[in-house]
This record gives C-alpha cells, sequence and structure tokens, in this order.
C-alpha cells in the first residue's frame, strides 16, 4: 500500500533547474513494474551500447540484472519499507530496506540496530555510467537520506549500514557512500560476494543530514 | 512520519528496570524499544497464527528449544 506521496526537489540536469519530484514512502505493486518495465529495455539498450563500444564486464554496472519484481511478495512487510521517488510521471530511483534483524559492526556502536539497506537503484537514464548526461541528479542521496531519516524515526539514531556495488574510483557507488554519504567503509565486512560494507554513525549521520537539506 | 497517539503505561520496578536495560544497551529511547517490542511481537504472532512455530538454537549445543509465545 503505498502512502501520501511527499512532495520533493530533484535537480534536472538537462534544464538545469530544481524540479518537483514525489517521494513514496510505501510502493504498490503496479508501481514496481511499472518501474521494472520503464528501467529494463532502456538499461538493456544502454547496456548493450556500452558493449558494442567496447567496454569491458568490469566497467558495467553489477546491477543491471536486478528484477524488482522480485521483491513484490515482500510488500506489506512489517519490518521491510519500500521508497521511490516519481518525477516527470516515472519512478527515478527506488529502495528497499529493513527495520529488524541488522545490527551495527564498527566498533563504537558495535551491536546496535540500525536500517539496512538492502536494494538501491535509480533510473538507468539517471547513470553516469549509462547516461554520459544523467537526467536527474540526487535521486541516490535523496534516498539515502530517506534511510537516515527512517533511523531517526525508530529510535537507531541515524545508523545505517548497506553493502556497496564495486566502484572506488570519483561518482562510483563505493565512493558515492564514502564522500556523499559520510558512511564508513569496513574491509572486515565484505559480504559473500565480496561486496564492501559501509556504516553510518549518528554524528555523521548529523553531518550528511545538514548538507543534504542546504 | 506516521501520526502517534500518546499512552500512559504503568510498570513495576523489575519491568522498568528492565526496560532502562534495554534501553541503554540499544542505545534507543524506551518508547523507540517498545515499539521495536510492539512490532516484532506482530511479526511473531502472525507467523504463529499461521501455525509456524519458533524456536531458540543453540548453535554450540546443537539444540533447538520452541519458545511459547501467548
Amino acid at each position: 500500500m503505498s502512502d501520501n506521496p511527499i512532495p520533493i526537489r530533484l535537480y534536472d540536469q538537462l534544464k538545469r533547474e530544481p524540479v518537483d519530484a514525489l517521494l513514496h514512502t510505501g510502493l504498490t505493486e503496479d508501481q514496481i513494474r511499472t518501474a521494472q518495465s520503464d528501467w529494463e529495455p532502456v538499461r538493456k539498450h544502454a547496456i548493450e551500447q556500452l558493449h558494442d563500444q567496447g567496454a569491458s564486464l568490469e566497467a558495467l554496472p553489477k546491477h543491471w540484472g536486478w528484477d524488482w519484481t522480485r521483491k513484490i511478495s515482500r510488500l506489506g512487510s512489517k519490518v521491510l519499507g519500500f521508497y521511490g521517488i516519481e518525477c516527470a510521471g516515472q519512478m527515478q530511483g527506488m529502495m528497499e530496506v529493513a527495520k529488524e534483524g541488522y545490527l551495527a559492526k564498527l566498533p563504537a556502536q558495535m551491536g546496535k540496530p540500525l536500517i539496512y539497506v538492502r536494494y538501491i537503484e535509480t533510473a538507468p537514464w539517471n547513470l553516469k555510467l549509462l547516461e554520459p548526461t544523467p537526467h536527474y541528479g540526487g535521486v541516490g542521496s535523496r534516498l539515502i537520506l530517506v534511510a537516515t531519516e527512517l533511523s531517526l524515526e525508530e529510535g537507531y539514531k541515524g545508523r545505517v549500514g548497506l553493502h556497496s556495488l564495486p566502484g572506488r574510483s570519483k561518482g562510483g557507488p563505493e565512493w558515492f557512500y564514502e564522500n556523499t554519504c559520510k558512511m564508513e567503509p569496513m574491509e572486515a565486512e565484505r559480504d559473500g560476494e565480496g561486496l564492501l560494507y559501509f556504516e553510518l554513525t549518528p554524528e555523521k549521520a548529523t553531518e550528511f543530514l545538514k548538507g543534504g537539506k542546504s | 512520519m506516521a501520526e502517534k497517539r500518546t499512552m500512559t503505561l504503568n510498570l513495576t520496578d523489575d519491568e522498568m528496570a528492565s526496560l532502562e536495560a534495554l534501553s541503554s544497551r540499544y542505545d534507543m529511547t524506551k518508547t523507540a524499544i517498545i515499539r521495536k517490542a510492539l512490532r516484532m511481537y506482530q511479526v511473531i504472532d502472525e507467523r504463529l497464527q499461521r501455525g509456524d512455530k519458533l524456536f531458540l538454537e543453540d548453535e554450540i549445543e546443537k539444540k533447538k528449544s520452541e519458545l511459547l509465545v501467548l
């Protein structure tokens, strides 16, 4: 069930101006199916183009195969949350978070509960790797901001954790979580697929929230 | 953010001590602990109502014990 969407602003990088958008604090099956069918062909075409241009497999985004419709059976769960940002009639980014079952790993906050970001993805036309001129900027950071605000609401003081897709260079996922979202990487906590773990502390959450709202 | 309503909660000294200990251990307010406990109760209750059982497992002893939830 989708809640009443909250009006937010995104930056339209083609028009070079802020535009109205909606934050959905709950997604419906229809919204997920529509987003998936909007994203999939664009993503497939962009990846084929990159491949034709000689891009190596390592350079291609690792989440191009995510199928959001496989998450539909989890809608309505009390311990999970689904969020989406809509602009110009299309979903620009989606996120699934877990409110229970994950504890902090950084020594300073070991064992304290946190919000764990299970999946986060921006629409392919907002991804610099696939689209030389991404359409809307700030979708990913707005979604992490939502996870941070949820952490505060749940009483977790802004603690957020996630495993990042690879990409250490500027603008890549790991660079984004560490530099834009102020999260701390933990080499020792890579998951079974080798994805690097990042965690946000209450202090860094305050810093990130100030930056995200300024 | 969902709208919240206020209620008064009467606890014994022992219950309050337990709540304060959890609040301190997990660095959460007492209200947040109660809300979290209620959510977990709901999740477990839903599974029990469907006929599932809740077990605790001792990994070292390799023992499972069924937990009864009222």
